[in-house]
């Protein structure tokens, strides 16, 4: 299992063995195998065969999902940091939009969690980077909020391709992506500079 | 212009993984910019020499060149300058859009688009033809951008090509800051959900 390029800190699942069993372990793997196993009548040795290599296939996408999600998980855990670090350091009108930003990262945090626990996998300790330095203003606070922003983004857009289609989660995922380029947008505004600078907005990793 | 979440947004807020296509044609169906969608965005596209993701991608370029000639139409309005501003650097970044995806449905064989006209456009929507004000032409803009929002959240689960996948999350990010910034010229939430969803 690789984790996706651009996430923070890159071991998104840091002990693959013990995920990976504690992925197959989950009651999501089992209903994927139940579905899969049950329909194949009652049992040829080819059909047999054929369940399992699905069952095989299925996990490992459900695996492979869930460790890029883990991933999105230490960018959101990031972020997380970056909003309660910079909370008192934002002044006037920035701080509730500070506040606002948290919140909602707060529930991508949530939705993320459950997605991987849907898989069948647990969510892994988030990976929260280097130590982040307490910045000295408003500007300074909001250039680091933009700038992790735009990490988060780089980060969604790279991961996205790699999100298997059954799984449905790539639509999902992607309406995190553009909360997140929306708060890039109001934190440029913050600093008072074009909100949407460019027509196509691929973040900076 | 719909700033209060609805049942499906709860329910997404909660967990995105819980959106369903269908709730999504039928948030977009209420929202004004059905009056848009059904020709422009829903509408079944011939399959460019059989390959689902070029005739995806032409039907978004086809929507992207329509909302920048509506955009020009709206500029043309008894306007303020703000919000001439605004419309004419949505028209210009749609016409990017356009242009991006374009070149990549050609690359795969797609075949180049050309924009509509404003009279057919007039003639498929009421809103486009009626819009005399400030508050028509952000209303109507508002629903341009969450129309397109859906149709590249929907792309997101169709596409199966890497490039096209990625190009059309670019494009679904710049939406989104569209959104944000039509939102707060109408003078509501510009963030309402943390689920990007496209209603506006």
């Amino acid at each position: 299992v690789v984790a996706p390029e651009g996430a923070p800190g890159g071991s998104a699942v840091r002990d693959d063995e013990l995920s990976r069993r504690r992925l197959l372990a989950g009651t999501g793997a089992g209903a994927v195998l139940t579905a899969l196993l049950g329909g194949c009548g009652s049992g040829s040795t080819s059909k047999r065969s054929e369940g399992a290599d699905l069952y095989k296939m299925a996990s490992e996408e459900r695996f492979a999902d869930a460790v890029l999600l883990s991933g999105a998980l230490d960018v959101e855990a990031r972020l997380a940091d970056v909003y309660a670090l910079i909370a008192s350091a934002v002044t006037g009108r920035g701080r509730g939009l500070v506040g606002r930003i948290a919140a909602q990262e707060r529930a991508h945090t949530t939705a993320l969690v459950k997605s991987i626990q849907a898989l069948g996998g647990q969510p892994p300790p988030a990976n929260r980077g280097a130590p982040l330095r307490r910045p000295r203003s408003t500007t300074e606070a909001l250039r680091l909020a933009s700038a992790t922003e735009n990490e988060a983004i780089a980060f969604y857009i790279d991961a996205l391709p790699k999100l298997s289609t059954d799984n449905k989660l790539r639509s999902p995922v992607a309406t995190i992506m553009t909360n997140e380029a929306e708060h890039l947008a109001l934190l440029s505004r913050a600093l008072g500079e074009p909100a949407a600078p460019q027509s196509i907005v691929r973040g900076r990793a | 212009v719909n700033a209060e979440p609805g049942p499906d947004r709860r329910a997404a807020a909660r967990d995105p993984g819980r959106v369903r296509r269908r709730e999504l044609l039928t948030r977009v169906a209420v929202a004004g910019g059905a009056a848009l969608l059904p020709s422009l965005v829903l509408a079944p596209a011939a399959s460019a020499g059989g390959n689902p993701d070029v005739a995806l991608i032409e039907r978004l370029v086809r929507f992207e060149l329509a909302a920048a000639v509506i955009y020009d139409a709206l500029a043309q309005l008894r306007l303020d300058a703000a919000t001439r501003d605004l419309l004419a650097m949505l028209s210009q970044h749609e016409r990017d859009h356009a242009a991006v995806l374009l070149n990549a449905a050609e690359y795969l064989g797609g075949a180049p688009q050309k924009p509509p006209s404003l009279q057919s456009l007039q003639r498929k929507s009421p809103a486009v033809a009626g819009a005399r004000t400030r508050h028509d032409a952000l209303v109507l803009a508002g629903e341009i951008e969450g129309a397109q929002l859906h149709g590249y959240f929907d792309a997101q689960q169709q596409l199966s090509d890497t490039k096209l996948l990625q190009q059309t999350a670019t494009v679904m990010c710049s939406e989104g800051q569209h959104a944000v910034l039509v939102r707060t010229a109408i003078g509501v939430d510009p963030i309402p959900s943390p689920f990007e969803l496209g209603a506006v």
